[in-house]
């Protein structure tokens, strides 16, 4: 198993927000992360990534503890975090961003690689990366943490905001790199149905706690998903 | 009439030069840090002085601009290390009790070593140049020539060199930065030492012609302000424009006014910048344009 | 269960029992001050006098910028500008036009106050680093200003200032004069105190912790700030007239930089927000400056001129890094530390624990201008357009009174916001907001509030540096009226008491009572969250906004909330709530709103608003076909 979260809690100040948060994820497989808003999500992959210190628990990638250690750290341990919202580098153009994104091989990244999962981005490269549009910005953003070559990335919301066919080519993406560069894919989204099109295992969350867990064939069928968003629609 | 205008001219361009590198400076440690370093004119004096009393013992002019440069950068960077690094939550009232705090000391320091009379490092090699009933000095010259070089190196350093796109990174997109691995320690500290070297050159260029006092660096660091606020403290183009557009005002106040008032010139333009268009002269309000 | 005995509550002792107890620490401390100076002039050398005697002159201008940078919040770098306009309008209104001191005295004082307001005006909109060094720049601009004019004697300044007469008595030597500047320095003092105190005082003070949440209660920041700017620079003026006296010459170094870096240092070293500790500052720093001047030039032959800056600077610099708080910090940490210092007997917190844990003792005062079921909020073509992405496309709504509206939507949907919008904590784009048929949008919230809308914040806004009850408290804000000039004279006991009076009976209503002297940032999140609807309450409002009131809350907590929110919408208050827990806004809700994409997808009853395929596809993400196959197949299984 490459990252193994185990027990994780974390919060901000007073306020706990993740309670005893425990899941694996295998290079080659895709886990998707989901639950409805407050359920935890982006505060997770913040505490996995070192952006806020877990006050109890351990994550560790391919047997290293990375726990608390300090966020800029993760590239070079092999983790790369797209954060919600993407933020992009605005004024840098896309070849700086992505370039940006090899920081930790002092420069020396495969931007060819990235290129052909996203060929969109070929002829933006000189462009302002504040003036894409979501979704290359989107793309921009996992270009730039494939560009570490990690062994395991990890994704918040890359749906939102983004057209269903722009969602569905990420998706597929996704799912290619997966399987070729074998990454450990940790998949935190909204969007149910289009996270569990590519995912091979899911955890639901719900206030801060793992709920369930299993395939999505399993998932999709409990009216507790159903629940988990809408409140009773199957009593 | 019109030789006294351009003469004027040249003046301004090479006092707001001065400032222009200085605003360079303040703008430097501000995207990363969200710190405006009151100390930035103290860079500049202890630079001057320092040089200044290297030459009158007896180094060689280039040698000691060295090592007058090189010492402030340094000092910069202890700045940086031992005083704001410690304070975990800066915020405006802190930061600016703090570089203040830094200031007065810097200044009480320059005042026991150096005294309290004004020092100038020897002028530049270089000949005075006569156009057209126009003298410019060689001084001048290379006061002008420092912003080309020196402020026009920092800009490309911003735009073409992988750390200084790294410095943009983290003044945009702090998170971000982190996440991609850029140490938020190591950029703090490559601000405040550009912050430093910027300065220092700025001190050590001028002071020939305008002399380097103990308390001198309170009004230049000033001055060097009111272009950082034109630049909308994001952009070195608008804030270098901004300075030399101050420099030249202060230069016409004092011809055709009076050489008293060429200091307010500065806080009024200060003043009715912040009032009227607080962006400055940056035409855009983008995130961060360097 | 046993009862302890609790202490009979301040309000309802006699009139000057309650005078002496409020006012213990004031009385106690301008006693001994008074005392000191009284018996400083038959004991000291005539060098610890000087140094008294400008201690107390920089006293005045020290208290006056610690009102602006402790209460205020806002630094500023240029106190000695106004220190010296009214050192020097007094001394030109004393020797060119031969007026009486006390004449000269106040119109020096009023000078440096209009031009405090007149600067002010414009610069208090800025924001921290900016108003300092435009403050900064101030002082320059008033050094070089008398500098240059003939009227204030150039470089030379104003000299011959002739000595005060009080009653006839010469004030010519120093002893005299450090009773002469006594009086006023504890009437200061005195004035200073009050207004910390005051409604004005804290409801700066809950600007300092959150400027947005003491909007939304009604705080006009801007003026309150403008006008404790224009107070501080009378203080500084005072000072600068005390000291033209003393000096007798007023020249442009009395406006000089340094002079705001010495003052700023007694602020710092007394400890932010402290008018004690700005008077122990005062002193601290003149001693401090003379020590200096006596030592340096011993350990460096030849030092001469501003040597006290060596000190200045490194305090300055270990102040921050080690005691943040300055005196009254480590004053206060001492007290804690000792036996005597007067803590709460344990058994306290649970004296009050009586209550029935189901029944909610007694509901919190709503107003109700309008009756149930008339609008009372009506958003209409609200829009905000950040560049080329809109945010909130084109919503419509009316809220009727005295109903629960809940507004929900996935994450980004705009929810958040459309609820700033509302509450005028953003601007719209385009389209209006009205409530009480005053339109609201595009204003500050603390407009909203005074008319009685309030809310609660997600990322809880709680006034950290008071206590429960003093955050409820916060929240009578509008009910209030003193100002300032109330505040000083502290003519407003009987209002803070019944408004004291009246926040304990919110709490009590939210079963906090317990905590009600605990410091809010100690108070467990959940608690937290109930604190801030109490202080929302407290403003007997119309209309309350919640922004995510369950988040973080326990299940208990929820019930007791929700029960709350019921029994006030029967009582006729008119609630707007954002929330992501669905299933509690189905349950609470009258109304239901469903935003996605910040277009209003849906809005009626919960019932048929959560089975409406276009919610379901909002929320699951599935397509309209599917969704509505998805419904039927789990009815089906029903």
């Amino acid at each position: 198993m490459t990252l193994i979260v185990s027990g994780l809690d974390a919060g901000y100040g007073k306020l706990a927000v993740l309670h005893e948060v425990t899941f694996e994820v295998a290079r080659g497989e895709i886990v998707a992360v989901v639950g409805s808003n407050g359920a935890g999500k982006t505060t997770l992959l913040r505490a996995i990534s070192g952006l806020i210190r877990p006050t109890a628990g351990s994550v560790t990638l391919e047997g290293r503890t990375i726990t608390s250690k300090p966020a800029e750290k993760m590239a070079g341990y092999g983790l790369t975090h797209v954060p919600e919202n993407r933020l992009c580098f605005p004024t840098l153009s896309v070849r700086d961003n992505l370039m940006l994104g090899a920081w930790t091989k002092k420069g020396s990244g495969d931007v060819d690689s990235v290129l052909e999962l996203f060929p969109r981005l070929r002829t933006r490269m000189g462009q302002a990366a504040g003036t894409l549009s979501g979704g290359e910005q989107q793309m921009v953003a996992i270009g730039r943490g494939l560009m570490a070559d990690p062994t395991a990335i990890m994704l918040d919301e890359p749906s939102i905001g983004l057209a269903p066919k722009v969602v569905a080519e990420i998706m597929e993406v996704l799912s290619r790199l997966c399987v070729e560069k074998q990454l450990a894919v940790l998949l935190v989204e909204q969007n149910v149905r289009a996270s569990f099109k590519i995912a091979h295992r899911a955890v639901v969350m719900h206030r801060g706690r793992v709920a369930l867990t299993g395939t999505p064939a399993e998932l999709v069928e409990l009216p507790e998903v159903h629940n988990a968003y809408l409140g009773g629609a199957a009593a | 009439m019109f030789t006294d205008f351009l003469q004027l001219t040249v003046a301004g361009l090479s006092q707001g030069s001065v400032y222009a590198l200085l605003a360079v400076g303040l703008i430097a440690v501000y995207t990363v840090r969200h710190v405006i370093n009151i100390a930035q004119g103290e860079f500049a004096m202890l630079a001057g002085l320092g040089s200044a009393w290297l030459t009158a013992s007896g180094m060689p002019l280039f040698l000691a601009i060295l090592v007058a440069i090189l010492t402030v950068t340094l000092v910069a960077i202890a700045m940086e290390r031992l005083i704001i690094a410690r304070v975990k939550k800066l915020t405006p009232l802190t930061s600016i009790i703090l570089t203040l705090g830094v200031s007065t000391l810097l200044q009480a320091i320059m005042l026991l070593v150096w005294g309290p009379e004004a020092k100038g490092v020897p002028l530049f090699p270089g000949t005075n140049i006569l156009i057209g009933g126009v003298s410019i000095r060689s001084q001048e010259f290379w006061m002008i020539g420092a912003l080309v070089v020196v402020g026009g190196g920092i800009v490309l350093f911003y735009e073409k060199s992988r750390w200084g796109k790294a410095l943009r990174a983290c003044a945009e997109q702090p998170v971000a930065a982190r996440i991609v691995g850029i140490s938020p320690v190591a950029a703090s500290v490559l601000a405040f030492a550009i912050a430093g070297f910027v300065g220092a050159v700025a001190g050590v260029v001028a002071s020939p012609i305008y002399l380097s006092l103990w308390s001198g660096g309170v009004l230049l660091g000033l001055k060097g302000f009111v272009a950082a606020v034109l630049g909308g403290f994001v952009s070195f183009r608008a804030a270098i424009v901004g300075a030399l557009l101050l420099g030249m005002i202060e230069a016409y106040v004092a011809g055709y006014v009076g050489s008293g008032l060429r200091d307010g010139a500065a806080f009024l333009i200060l003043i009715l910048v912040l009032v009227v268009r607080p962006q400055g002269l940056v035409l855009k309000p983008t995130a961060v344009r360097v | 269960m046993t009862h302890a005995i609790m202490p009979t509550p301040v309000e309802m002792r006699s009139p000057r029992k309650r005078f002496w107890i409020n006012n213990k620490g004031t009385l106690i401390g301008c006693g001994i001050l008074v005392a000191l100076m009284i018996v400083v002039p038959f004991t000291a050398s005539s060098s610890i006098m000087n140094i008294v005697v400008f201690a107390m002159i920089f006293a005045l201008p020290a208290i006056g910028l610690n009102l602006l940078m402790g209460l205020a919040g806002q630094v500023s770098l240029g106190q000695a500008a106004f220190f010296a306009i009214g050192a020097y309008t007094h001394a030109i209104l004393l020797t060119k036009l031969d007026l009486p001191g006390p004449v000269a005295a106040t119109i020096g004082v009023i000078a440096a106050m209009l031009v405090a307001l007149l600067v002010g005006l414009p610069l208090m909109r800025l924001r921290g680093h900016y108003l300092a060094l435009a403050t900064l720049g101030l002082g320059f601009i008033v050094m070089i200003g008398v500098r240059e004019w003939d009227v204030t004697g150039r470089t030379t300044g104003i000299y011959g200032i002739s000595r005060p007469t009080v009653f006839g008595i010469p004030i010519d030597n120093s002893g005299f004069f450090l009773w002469f500047v006594t009086p006023f320095v504890v009437i200061g003092l005195i004035l200073a105190l009050n207004l910390t105190h005051s409604r004005a005082g804290r409801a700066l003070s809950a600007v300092n912790d959150s400027e947005l949440a003491a909007e939304s209660l009604g705080v006009n920041t801007y003026a309150l700030r403008l006008k404790v700017f224009v107070l501080s620079a009378g203080f500084a003026g005072l000072g600068g007239v005390f000291y033209a006296y003393q000096v007798a010459i007023v020249s442009p170094a009395t406006a000089e930089f340094h002079l705001s870096v010495s003052i700023l240092l007694m602020v710092v070293i007394g400890g932010l927000g402290s008018v004690w500790g700005a008077v122990a500052g005062a002193f601290l720093v003149q001693f401090l400056g003379e020590g200096m001047r006596d030592i340096i030039p011993a350990i460096f032959p030849g030092a001469t001129g501003e040597v006290q800056l060596l000190g200045y600077g490194i305090v300055l610099i270990l102040v921050i890094l080690l005691l943040p708080g300055g005196l009254h910090q480590a004053a206060t940490t001492l007290w804690q530390k000792l036996p005597f210092a007067g803590k709460r007997p344990p058994g306290d917190a649970h004296a009050h624990a009586t209550w029935d844990d189901t029944t909610i003792p007694q509901l919190p005062m709503v107003s109700t201008p309008v009756a149930a079921g008339e609008p009372i909020l009506v958003i209409s073509g609200l829009t905000k357009r950040y560049g080329g992405v809109i945010a909130v496309n084109d919503v419509n709504l009316t809220v009727p009174a005295g109903s629960i509206l809940g507004l929900i939507g996935p994450n980004g949907a705009g929810k958040t916001t459309c609820f700033n919008m509302i509450s005028g904590a953003l601007t719209p784009t385009s389209g209006t907001v009205t409530f009480l048929d005053q339109v609201i949008s595009g204003r500050k919230p603390n407009v909203a509030a005074s008319h009685g809308l309030t809310r609660t914040f997600q990322n809880l806004q709680v006034f950290t540096s008071t206590d429960v009850v003093g955050n409820v408290y916060m929240g009578r804000y509008r009910k209030g009226s003193a100002g300032v000039l109330r505040g000083m004279l502290g003519l407003q006991a009987v209002e803070q008491s019944a408004h004291r009076a009246a926040s304990y009976e919110i709490l009590k209503s939210m079963r906090l009572t317990d905590a009600a002297d605990d410091s809010a940032s100690d108070l467990s999140f959940g608690k937290q969250r109930i604190m801030e609807v109490c202080r929302a309450l407290a403003a007997e409002p119309a209309l309350l906004l919640l922004d995510e009131p369950m988040a973080g809350l326990s299940g208990a907590e929820r019930d007791v909330m929700a029960e709350l929110l019921r029994r006030l919408r029967t009582a006729g208050l008119t609630i707007v709530l954002v929330e992501h827990d669905v299933a509690q806004v189905m349950s609470l809700a009258d109304h239901v709103a469903v935003l996605d994409d910040g277009v209003l997808i849906a809005h009626g009853d919960p019932e048929s608003v959560r089975n409406d395929p276009a919610v379901v596809v909002a929320y699951l993400g599935t397509d309209l076909d599917e969704a509505e196959a998805e419904l039927s197949e789990l009815e089906e299984h029903a």
